[in-house]
Parts: C-alpha cells; structure tokens; sequence
C-alpha cells in the first residue's frame, strides 16, 4: 500500500512549513487597513461637553469622520421634510422577555415597549425636565402631598378604544399593587389614593412628600388600556406611536406605526424592526453591512473605530450615564473593618484604572455614588474625595493595624462575565490590590447571578455597573438605608446615613436636596460602602446617515424613534 | 471520533524492531512515519512553551499598561498587546500552561474512568454491559458544550473544574473506544485459549485484552487532547473558562473578537495559537496510529 | 437482527429516563432562585410574601422528588410547562426554533460530505503528495474551532462578499434563497471541522476496504482503478462513515450553540443561550431534555447500523 520514501517525508516537512509560513503570512498581512496605532491621541472635539459631568449634557452626535465638530452636523441630520415611509431596522442585543411594561425594568424590555407605550409624563430632550404627555397638565397642591392631573383627551389605544380617566386609575393601582405582579410598586409605596375627580381628572395623594414622585410617571410606567391587562406579556396594547405587529422568537420585533397616533403626523416610520444580534462583533459587521440602520455599542474604542471606518455613520458617543462600583459585604471579615475598606480603596490608583479600562477622552472619569450625568453628582473633584488618593504605605499600615499584615485573600470578586469592560476593570485592580497585599480571585458570573449577589449579599464583593436614573434617591436609598432589605444584607447601618437619605427623598428644596446628596457622596467614600470606580458612557449610539430626525437621548432610550424618517 | 474500533489493533511491527539499533530505528521511523515527526516536534514545542514559559518571555503576562492598549506587533512586543496593554507574547505563551493543564489530566481522567468501564463492559458483556453502556449513553446524549455548560455553571469556572468537566465529557467516548475492540478481542483464538486454561479475569484482561487494545487508547486520547483543548476554548470563548486574568486562549479570542478591525492581531494571535496546539496534537494522534496501528490510517 | 432492535428499544427507555433525571438535577443545581429571577430582585427584595407566593406557584417549596415526577408527568404529555423568560409554552419555543438548528444541522453535514468524501477518497486512493497535503489539512481543519472559523469569515470574507445578507435570516419556507444565502458562514463555520473528520474517515474507510481480498480480487481481474472504488469501495466504506455522522451529532449540536449566538440565528443553541443569560430553568430543562433524546435516537439509529455492518456485535 502507501508507504513513505525519503522524498515524500521531504515533501511533508516542506508542506508543513509553507503552511506555518502561509499562516504567518496570514497574520502579518491581515492588519493592513483600518488599523491605527492607539497611541496617537485622537481629537475628540465633541467630548468636551462630556467631561464637564455636574449637568446631564446636551446629547450629541457626529457625522463620520470623527474629527469634524459636530452639533451642526446633529443639527444637519435633524434636519429637512419628515418623508413618510420605510423600514428602520435596529441591532439589538438581547431578545425581549415579554411586553408587560409593569413587570418589567429589564432594558431589553423597555428600549422596545417606550416606543408602544406612554405615561402620563415624559422627559425633555435633554432629560433635564419633566413635560405633559398623556396628560396634557398638572397641578401640585402646596404641601406636596396631592397632584392632580388633566387628561388628554381623544387618546386612542391601539385596540382602538378611547383612553379615559378609569384607564389612568387602574394603570396606576395596578403599578402600585405588589400581587399584580408589578415590579414597580416600591416607587408608589407612599400613594394613598388614586381619584377619578372627573372624566378629564385624575388625582394622586401621597402619604408624605416625596420630590422625586413625577419621575415615576413618564412611559416606563405607562397607561395601557385595563381590558388588556391579563395580556399584556404577548399582546401589548398602548397609546405609543408604534404597535406590535410580531415577534419572532429570538430573532426580531417588528413594530407598525399606529395610524390613529394622537400626536400626527408622526410617527413617520411605517415600521421599526429590532433585530437580535448576540454580540458587539455581530452588531459592528450588521452595521457595516447595512443589515441594521442603527445599533450601539459598549466600548468607545469599538465605535470610534467603527465610525472612523464607515463614512456616512452618524456616531453619538453619548454622556457618562453609568458608574461602576463594588459592594463590600460588611457582614462578613474583612470588610467588617473599615480599616480594610479604607486599605482596599487607597491602594486603587483610580486615574490609572479610567485611562487603562476607559481612557478620560472617551468620557471615563473617576466616579462617586451617583452618576457623573445626575444633577446631584459630586461638585467638586472627584479625586479630592476621601481615601481615593492612592497611597499604597497607607493601605498596607491600614492592613496591619487591621490585623492582616500578611495580607488578606479574598475568594471571590464577583463580576458581571457579559460586560468585558468590568471584567477588564477587575483584573486591573487584581494587580493593584496585589502590591499592598489584597489577593482577589475574580469570579465572573451571568449578569443576573452577579446582580442578585450585588443587592442580595452573597458572597463578599460583587462589582455591578448603575446605569443613570432620573433621581438618584431610589438606588442610593434602598442600598444604604438601614431600614432596606438590601442596606440589611451588607450591614449598612448608620444613622447618619439615614439622615441624609430621607432629607435626599422628602425635602422639597432642591438646594437642601443637592446638599444631601454631595455628603451621600462623601460619606460612602469615607466608610467605604462601596468602592466606586468610574464613570462613563454607557452607549455609543450609532446610525446611517439617511436616518433622519433621529438624536440620542442622554439615557439612551430611543423615544426619538417617533419622529425619525428615511432618505435612502 | 475515529477509532470506534471495529479492526482489531496487531503489535506494532516498528516497536519490535526499534530495539535493535536505536538510532538507525529512529531514523526509519522518522522516514516512514512523517506525521509523527511533525506532531511530536509540535507538541513538543508547545510543552517547551508551558514548561519555560518564565524563561521564554520578557515581560509578565499580568502586568497591565506595558504599551499603549492595542498597540500592534513590535521588536519589543513581538504580538503587540491587548486591551489593558498587556504583553499578548506572554499571555500567549502563558496560556499554553492553561491549555495543557487542563486538557492534559481531563483526558487521563477520561482515560481511566474511561479504560476501566470500557473493558468491563466488553469483556463482562450482558448485564454489566448494558449498565455500564447506557449510563454512558446518558452523559453521551447530551451535547457536551451543553452538558459542560451546564457543569461549569455549577461547579464554579477555574481550572480544577474544567478538567473535571472535560474529564466527565470524555468518559464516555474513551469507554466506547475501548469496548469495541474488547468486544472484538474477546473473540480471538487466544483469549478463548486464556480462558480454557483457566486464566482468570483480571489477569486476561490484564495481560491479553489490555496490550491488544493500548495502541488505540493511545491514539485515541492524543486525539482526545486536541479535542480537549478545543472544548477548553470553547467554554473559555463563552467566559466560562479559568476565570481572568489567567491567560485563556478562548477567552483571549472572544474579548478581543470586536475589535478584529482595530486590532486584527490580538484576535489572530489567540485564535491561531489555538489552532497550532488543537493540530499538533491531532497530526501527533494520527503520526502515532500511523505507527502503532497501522491497519487504521 | 429483529430481536437485537427490539433489546435496544427496550434498553432505550432506561437511558431516555436518566435523560429526564439527569437533565432535572443539573439544572436544580445551577445558581440562582427561580422565584428571584421571576420577580426581578428589587420586587423580591421588598416583598418577601409576594416572592413565597411565587414559590409556591412554581411549586418550588414541593420536595424535590415529587417536582420531578410533576414535571416528567407534563414531558411525557408534551408539555414541557411555560418559559419564564418568553412567556410562551417551552414546547412553541423549541418548535419554533427547531427547524433552524435542523437546517444548519443538515446542511452542515451536506457541506462535509460534499467536501470531505472526496477528498477522502482522494486522499486514500491517490496517495503520495495528495495524501500528505490531505492529512495535514484534515488535522488543521479538525483543529480550527468553529468560533474561529465564523471570525474569521465575519471580518475578512463577510466584507468582501456583500450579497451574503448575514445577520437577515428569514425561515426557508419564507424566502429559500436569502434564508440559504444566510446559511453560508454559519455552515462553512460548522461544516469545515466536520468535512474534515469526514474526509479522515472516509480516507481510513475507503483504505480498510482497498486492503480487502476482494478488492484485490477485483483489481486482479483487471477492474480499472475508479470502477472498483465506486463499485466495491464506497458502498464497505460508507458504514463507517455513516456511523461517524451519528456520532457527530453532539458535536453539531455543540456547535450550534457557539455559531447560532454568533450569527443570530433563532435555534435552539441561540434559545438555549437566552435560556441561560435569563436564569430560564424550565426551558433549559426542556431543551436539555429535548436534544438528550433526539441525540439517543440518532445514537439508536447509528447503533443499529453499526450493528448491521459487524454481526458479531449484536450476538452480545
């Protein structure tokens, strides 16, 4: 049969070779074009507004290239006729659970229901604001305990019916009640009533003031029509510019636009499809095939390359709308010491952490417990915040005195495994952690184990992002309040803490309140509660061109959708 | 999934000979069995890689900021480095001990699990059989990225519970590969002969079942080595392999995936790494069955 | 051969039993409290009786021993129970996924037929320098993870080749010609690994049988060198190889999983990946179940074929 001589073992060695150097060949070859080296610093004109963090700014958008300013351009493509028609698609990245607004805060969820839905409030552009939406005005009595609202009317729900004030009602008791399965109730925990006044009023009275109320209104929290209630999981029925036409399991969700939309002519669109795609990779290639008009993605250094790449991409970098931070579970050694937290938050040099994970000229920054975008963020610089200069002599007496001069191991730091950008944090500080003699062993886990241990206090440190909200009164109050169940599960208990959270929720002067908040922000740093790492954009958001009238929102939701239009 | 075993393994006739005059025999063997040249200097390289890594590299495969994040291949950086500026050389090179360390001893586990219940059931047959044979076609049934998933959610990703999961994954594939040719060896004139003269189980299936069927279970589990590490990357790939910042090729892949444009190599790099141990211990398993089992090529 | 299919239906039912079991107590063992995961953790958090309600519905607080005979009770009438997550009964959920994971399945096997048997076969029957360049590309081919190979296509080839629609999968029976456009790289990315290990098999196959008297036999009476390979050859090899495919179906599901995420493709590894990301017990179970069984009567299938080839098995 076959059997080798010399010369075909020659042949082999030589076959071999060419394949390893036609592999090397490969490699060396495949750089070529769109590869720039990092180092170069590239303008970011349109950053500037970013880093100036203490007031939510404007959103902004740019036209590839990057290097052109910028709001003109936003402006640019904002601009002309609305045309009627067309088909955007949109890259997403995780399947909807269901349609149910009430039972659901998952982003999945409501990145696709706020275009089906309305409340009866909603948020400027700039989400600086609150202004009407289905209700058309409202009123707040002096002692802050009733509001009365004035009803749009002629709303019709895609069903077909006409929105009434009985609809508003039992929207907001059934958002109220806890056995409906709503996951919002905790924010209407201080309702009392819910009045039909008249057909066209609706009044709410509160058991005490709570100034962060009206936030809860807007179209997370929605209207829908009660016959619909027992549905609404598969069959949404809304007010919103856009119905649902059908989802196809794990693949897209096809949204028409709603004819008898209140608010004509909008929408434009004829459709929005969300289509499914698993992961920033698959996202990148569906927008550079045109397979997608729009998507985001999570890490800057992806999407400005993208944008660079791709003339004729509007690229939206985004407000730093999210922090990162870890919480120790003070329950449990070390981190009942505050010694040790102080040791574990000076050994972090925290500038280093921003420019190695998410470098300053994409709007990292250093953190506090609120967002870098919030109102209430810290005023001054975050770095002159207790324990966060590094000080790594510092850090290693705090050990000792604390009784670990030896070091301490901790088993596990839990991180969330989807988002890469935590888990490049966490190893970054693993090897801070190391030089005073923390050894961490990272534990990546699936987002909602991470979550669930984050607010639940399993294990000894679980490291979760927070992503911007309208008030930072309901985080900080259920994570630090000792009267939470989650401030209960760290051992959080400090009155004075406590203090400051209810003057935070029910003090009704706004300077009082911004008080409140920037010593929030000094306290957890000081008794290191949590260790908050950094602050940056959670998405860059990302459309062709001839997506017209579309700007992103600061919290990246996609309201604008109703009042986008083609010109392909 | 080669060697299901339906020809029955001989004594290798070049083991025989290479007794004689060692050199020379190499050479023959080298010369007739060119795929084992190749596999074995491949895989010999990369136990090299694992073994002197500390002395193969510059820098530390954990140390962050070492160049700019990203920075292409360079004099200093020969693979550049990756998202935190790391040295991708040294990862690299120090993931061959992550690869090897977890492919390595799942598959001896697989191996022994594997061999014991392999020959049990062939040779006992019937009921032992049938037991043995079924349980495994439950481990079997599932497919063992699923099955390994699910495992590693369990157990907690690191590299003791890796191998302990690929180890569980291959068991049954190393048992089927060894009942087959027990089932058929069980029927050759000189076990039935063993068994006349009264020579009892273990010492049959020691002495006369076990030689017979070695060179397939060697081929087998090189083969199984590559098939190892592919599974390893795979899960890594999908973040659940040893947890960072232990140098994983999969893991190195998959968080370097999106940046394919921005930084082709950090994702070649990996990615090919994976590719070299993967072969290298496939042309190495069929180098060796070349050899051994020369019927079966 | 009758009686040897029939003690293998019956030895089935044991294996199809510790599927369920098996499929049951892993799933029991993944972290994470369904009832949490339901709810949502701040709602559950603030509601400790609402998340026992929950429990108690889901029937979490029954001992274990009587969940899983409740839930084998559902399996067995088909009903695999409601998807946490998709709020749609698990049974819909894998239907609908199915015939995506089959197609890719499928054609993954006709791509490594259609590349691999040939080269196999020319591999075993040229021999020489085709047989080297054979072999080396077969183990390269075996060695390249699927993950690799779809990366690869995405950035490089995808580019280049902008009539593949890649991320726009319509089912087949909607639009045959884009759904199959779509089905390129996923099934090149499954299929190369395959064709090689088929190509491998087919090599050693097609060698076993030339050594074969009969076939020399044949060569002897002067049958020309093509006529015996097709004649004699191909029909001894092909149990072999057909016994291989069996054997590769964990391995294509496996694959699945990988290439169906990485392409956004809604089958059942893409379901199965929500189902984890979710916490969805139930519908992993249900696909855990599902594939466990599918994979046991294709392992029938192959066994009976194998059993067929080689009849001294079937006498054990």
């Amino acid at each position: 049969m076959l059997r080798f001589s010399g010369w075909r073992s020659l042949i082999w060695l030589i076959s071999a070779f060419v394949l390893v150097g036609l592999l090397g060949a490969c490699s060396s070859a495949s750089p070529a074009p769109s590869a720039q080296p990092p180092s170069a610093p590239q303008a970011q004109p349109t950053q500037a507004a970013v880093q100036k963090p203490a007031q939510p700014a404007p959103a902004q958008a740019t036209t590839a290239p990057a290097a052109q300013p910028t709001q003109a351009q936003a402006k640019a493509s904002g601009a002309g006729t609305p045309k009627k028609g067309g088909t955007l698609i949109i890259g997403q990245d995780f399947p909807p659970q269901h349609f149910d607004p009430h039972k659901s805060n998952a982003w999945a969820n409501t990145n696709i229901t706020e275009s089906i839905y309305e409340g009866l409030l909603r948020w400027n552009d700039k989400e600086t604001a609150l202004e009407p939406q289905l209700a058309t005005s409202y009123t707040m009595s002096p002692d802050g305990l009733t509001y009365t609202f004035k009803i749009r009317q002629g709303v019709k729900f895609h069903n077909g019916r006409v929105m009434t004030a009985d609809d508003v009602k039992a929207s907001l008791d059934r958002m109220r009640d806890s056995k409906s399965g709503s996951v919002v109730f905790n924010d209407f925990k201080d309702v009392t009533a819910v009045d039909i006044v008249d057909p066209e009023t609706v009044k709410i009275t509160l058991g005490k003031p709570v100034a962060t109320f009206l936030n809860n209104l807007t179209e997370t929290r929605p209207i829908v029509p009660k016959e619909a209630f027992a549905e609404l999981e598969t069959k949404p029925v809304g007010t919103g510019p856009f119905k649902l036409e059908k989802y196809t399991l794990n693949q897209s969700v096809m949204l028409v636009r709603n004819a008898d939309y209140w608010d004509q002519p909008k929408p434009y669109l004829d459709a929005v499809e969300f289509k499914i795609l698993g992961d920033e990779a698959s996202k990148e290639a569906a927008l550079r095939s045109k397979s997608v008009d729009m998507t985001w993605f999570r890490d800057p250094r992806q999407a400005e390359n993208v944008s660079k790449a791709l003339q004729g991409v509007v690229s939206a970098p985004g407000i730093p709308s999210r922090f990162i931070n870890i919480r120790l579970n003070m329950c449990q050694k070390p981190f009942d010491d505050v010694k040790v937290r102080r040791a574990l938050s000076l050994a972090i040099d925290r500038k280093g952490l921003v420019e190695t994970v998410i470098p300053s000229k994409y709007g990292g920054s250093v953190g506090a417990i609120v967002a870098p975008s919030d109102r209430f963020f810290w005023k001054g610089d975050t770095m002159a915040l207790p324990y966060y200069k590094q000080d790594v002599a510092q850090a290693k007496k705090l050990l000792a005195d604390a009784g670990y001069a030896n070091g301490v191991d901790i088993e596990a730091y839990k991180v969330v495994a989807a988002n890469q950008l935590d888990v490049d944090a966490a190893q970054v500080l693993k090897e801070m952690w190391n030089q005073v003699g923390i050894r961490v062993t990272i534990q990546p886990l699936e987002a909602a184990q991470a979550i669930k241990d984050y607010n639940e206090g399993g294990g000894k440190m679980a490291q979760v992002g927070q992503v911007w909200q309208s008030d930072p009164d309901g985080f900080l109050y259920n994570s630090f309040h000792s009267s939470s169940p989650q401030a209960k599960a760290f051992c959080v208990n400090d009155p004075e803490m406590d203090k400051l959270l209810e003057q935070g929720r029910s003090d009704p002067d706004a300077a009082k309140r911004a008080d409140a908040y920037q010593k929030i922000q000094e306290r957890v740093a000081d008794q290191v509660y949590n260790i908050v790492l950094y602050g940056y954009p959670l998405r860059w958001e990302m459309w062709w061109d001839y997506v017209k009238g579309y700007q992103n929102k600061p919290s990246n939701t996609r309201w604008n959708l109703r009042q986008s239009w083609l010109e392909k | 999934m080669t060697s299901q075993g339906w020809p029955v393994p001989i004594q290798a006739p070049a083991a025989r000979r290479a007794t004689a005059r060692p050199v020379r025999a190499l050479r023959t063997l080298v010369a007739r069995y060119p795929l084992l040249l190749v596999g074995a200097v491949l895989v010999g390289v990369l136990v090299v890689l694992a073994v002197a890594a500390p002395l193969l590299v510059r820098n530390s495969p954990y140390q962050i900021g070492l160049g700019p994040s990203m920075s292409p291949p360079s004099a200093n950086l020969w693979f550049g480095t990756d998202k935190l500026g790391r040295d991708l050389f040294s990862r690299i090179v120090y993931g061959s001990r992550t690869t090897l360390l977890v492919s390595i001893p799942s598959v001896l586990l697989a191996m022994v699990f594997g061999l014991g219940l392999g020959l049990s059931a062939g040779y006992f047959g019937g009921r032992t059989d049938q037991v043995i044979m079924r349980l495994m076609d439950i481990l079997l049934a599932f497919p063992s990225l699923l099955l390994a998933l699910a495992i590693v959610a369990v157990l907690g990703p690191s590299i003791r519970n890796l191998l302990l999961t690929i180890g569980i994954l291959y068991i049954p594939s190393m048992a089927r590969v060894v009942r087959g040719p027990v089932l058929a060896a069980k029927e050759r004139e000189y076990i039935t002969a063993a068994r006349t003269i009264g020579a009892g189980t273990w010492r049959i299936l020691l002495r006369h079942v076990l030689p017979n069927i070695l060179s397939p279970i060697i081929v087998d589990a090189t083969l199984a080595t590559s098939r190892a590490i592919l599974v390893e990357s795979a899960l890594s790939y999908l973040g659940l392999g040893a947890p960072p910042p232990n140098p994983s090729w999969g893991e190195m892949l998959s968080s370097s995936r999106q940046f394919m444009t921005l930084a082709p190599w950090s994702a070649l790099f990996p990615g090919l790494a994976i590719v070299y141990a993967a072969t290298a211990f496939i042309l190495l398993g069929n180098g060796l069955r070349d050899w051994l089992d020369p019927r079966r090529r | 051969m009758l009686r040897y299919i029939l003690s293998r239906l019956v030895f089935m039912a044991p294996v199809v039993l510790g599927i369920t079991l098996l499929s049951f107590v892993v799933i029991k063992m993944l972290p994470g409290d369904l009832a949490i995961a339901v709810m949502g953790t701040e709602s559950a958090n603030t509601n400790p009786a609402g998340l026992e309600a929950i429990r108690a519905e889901l029937g979490l607080n029954r001992p274990l021993h009587e969940q899983y005979l409740g839930w084998l009770a559902g399996a067995l009438r088909g009903d695999l129970g409601k998807s946490l997550s998709l709020k749609i009964s698990i049974l819909e959920a894998i239907k609908s996924a199915l015939p995506t994971t089959l197609e890719l399945a499928l054609l993954s096997v006709l791509f490594g037929l259609v590349v691999g048997a040939p080269i196999g076969i020319l591999a075993a029957t040229r021999g020489g320098v085709w047989d080297g360049i054979t072999r080396l590309a077969v183990s390269l081919g075996v060695g390249m993870p699927s993950f690799f190979i779809a990366t690869l296509l995405l950035l490089f080839i995808a580019p280049q080749t902008p009539w593949i629609p890649t991320f726009n999968y319509v089912p087949l029976a909607q639009d045959a010609k884009r759904n199959l456009l779509v089905m390129i790289f996923p099934v090149v990315s499954i299929g190369t690994g395959l064709a090689m290990t088929i190509a491998e098999n087919t090599r050693s196959a097609v060698l076993d049988v030339l050594n074969e008297a009969y076939v020399t036999v044949a060569r002897a009476k002067g049958l020309s060198s093509p006529l015996v390979v097709w004649r004699h050859v191909l029909k001894n090899a092909a149990i072999p190889i057909i016994s291989v495919l069996g054997l590769q179906t964990g391995f294509l599901l496996s694959g699945t999983i990988i290439i169906e995420t990485i392409f956004s493709l809604p089958g059942l590894g893409k379901l199965v990946i929500t189902g984890i990301t979710f916490r969805d017990y139930p519908l992993v179970q249900g696909i855990l179940l599902f594939t466990g069984v599918g994979v046991v009567v294709v392992n029938l299938l192959t066994d009976l074929l194998y059993a067929f080839a080689d009849p001294r098995i079937r006498y054990h």
